[in-house]
């Protein structure tokens, strides 16, 4: 299979259009067996039609008997496909149903053990580099959908998540939400900060990576966040002259 | 072996993906560029399948689409270019590392990376937990990262530079590994020179560093047809990898915290 002559280069860019712009609105899911074709459909939306998204989760009507198909969906244990379980996620916080409150705040506070599901081989497998550490990834995607929905109703609890959680991604997720919810209010900054632990107060309130952000910008908020211990010089190990290649020039 | 299947973010890339008979060029150009026909490690992977997403090598292939096509290129906000990471992670020699080639490897870990071997080429194993399905790590967007990832370690080593990474110290999570955040500001990168590093004032990477800018720019960065379970996904697994895998934790986060 080596017909493609060049290495370098990848062949011009095809796609299957059909799959990249399904007709939107789609049908909400009335049962819970309807809600994996739902949500497959919404995954191969193109993040170009995000608006659209949002349009059609704010015409569905019948919101209520939606919203509990999701808790259904939502009360998995484990969560099964990650990637589902997470976009199910986005799609209670865009419904934005006041029920759904409560089982998120559940959500924040289970434990990755009754979540995740288990490595099929275990412990057998040789431990290696290049570890993912997913704990609190499913909680922090939950507590900002929790805060998404509650809109600064529920500042406590959403508080207590930033000082008490467990996982530093959650705890920090958390903080931002909360922040997000109350535009990056100064005042909405000293709260969140009073509550939280002193080895995340650093990573709260830094600048969000968007794509509408302006360089510019950002580059001025990265720099004013910028964390005071810096890393040491490279470390330069022992290579045979003709292997290394330089590349400092930049 | 891995635990097969399809997931959903899977799903989305491979509906995009015209089958290999409607688009030989792009199959046979995965294949060359990844060494994927470099030794049998892949064949009992599905690599007599490539468009099945629910096997190891046509999970393979989904990533590769990613890492070529999927960045938009946007100069103004994009940490590096869609060619930086194409040729980070690409097998081939270049400007970034030497030849190495990739390896179907039953382990645990995401994958990892053999670097100045003697009388052998270098070469990374890409390991089952980016393909065991429903697993935390199977997914298109973050398998591609660690390709990117697994990439900069032959950069470290063809530049001379140590490539173990750091456990239990700084800012990193318990039980986590992870590396140094080197600063440095959006614009202090030109598109296409990734390769390119300065020691005085420092301007360098880490792997966990390309890995997660890689995030950040196809979570935020992506072309509009890009499925929008694809740029979520890129989201938290960078969001994650920002929080928990830095001596030093980098001083922003990746998105909005929104449903869409």
């Amino acid at each position: 299979m080596r017909a493609y002559g060049s290495e370098q280069t990848p062949p011009p860019m095809r796609r299957i259009d059909w799959v990249a712009s399904p007709t939107l609105p789609l049908q909400p899911p009335r049962s819970r067996r309807e809600l994996d074709g739902f949500l497959q459909a919404l995954a191969t939306i193109p993040v170009g039609d995000v608006p659209a998204i949002r349009v059609m989760f704010a015409g569905f009507e019948a919101r209520d008997a939606i919203a509990e198909v999701f808790r259904e969906g939502m009360a998995q244990r484990p969560c099964g496909d990650l990637g589902q379980f997470m976009l199910l996620l986005s799609a209670v916080g865009e419904l934005a149903c006041p029920r759904s409150i409560a089982p998120l705040h559940e959500l924040i506070w289970t434990a990755d053990e009754a979540l995740l599901v288990d490595d099929p081989c275990g412990s057998d497998r040789e431990t290696s580099c290049c570890v993912f550490p997913p704990r609190g990834m499913i909680q922090a995607r939950a507590a900002e959908m929790f805060a998404w929905i509650a809109a600064g109703r529920e500042d406590d609890r959403l508080l207590r998540v930033v000082a008490e959680h467990p996982s530093v991604v959650t705890r920090l997720a958390a903080a931002d939400a909360f922040l997000f919810a109350h535009k990056d209010a100064g005042a909405a900054r000293e709260r969140v900060l009073a509550v939280a632990r002193p080895g995340d107060a650093s990573a709260i309130g830094v600048p969000r990576f968007t794509r509408d952000c302006r360089r510019a910008e950002f580059d001025a908020a990265l720099e004013a966040g910028r964390c005071p211990d810096h890393p040491p010089r490279p470390q330069e190990i022992a290579l045979p002259a003709r292997t290394r290649r330089d590349g400092e020039c930049c | 072996m891995c635990r097969d299947g399809l997931g959903l973010v899977d799903l989305a890339v491979s509906q995009l993906i015209p089958v290999p008979s409607m688009w030989p060029d792009f199959f046979s150009w995965a294949a060359a560029a990844f060494t994927l026909d470099n030794d049998d490690s892949w064949d009992a992977s599905g690599e007599d399948a490539p468009w099945s997403a629910r096997l190891p090598y046509g999970k393979m292939i989904n990533s590769i689409y990613l890492l070529a096509y999927a960045l938009s290129d946007n100069y103004d906000v994009q940490w590096h270019s869609a060619a930086d990471y194409l040729s980070t992670a690409r097998a081939a020699e270049s400007s970034y590392h030497g030849p190495f080639y990739l390896r179907f490897f039953d382990s645990g870990g995401e994958a990892d990376s053999e670097v100045g071997r003697v009388l052998a080429r270098d070469r990374t194993n890409i390991h089952c937990p980016v393909f065991d399905y429903a697993g935390v790590s199977d997914d298109p967007a973050n398998r591609a990262s660690v390709l990117v990832h697994e990439g900069w370690h032959h950069w470290q080593y063809a530049k001379g530079y140590e490539h173990q990474h750091l456990v239990g110290e700084g800012d990193l999570a318990p039980g986590a590994e992870g590396d140094y955040y080197y600063f440095h500001r959006v614009y202090e990168y030109d598109f296409n020179v990734l390769w390119a590093y300065r020691l005085s004032p420092l301007l360098f990477h880490s792997p966990y560093q390309v890995q997660s800018e890689f995030d950040a720019d196809l979570a935020e960065c992506a072309n509009r047809w890009v499925p929008v379970a694809v740029t979520q996904a890129a989201r938290y697994y960078g969001n994650v990898r920002l929080n928990t895998q830095f001596w030093n934790r980098p001083g922003y986060r990746i998105g909005q915290p929104r449903p869409f």
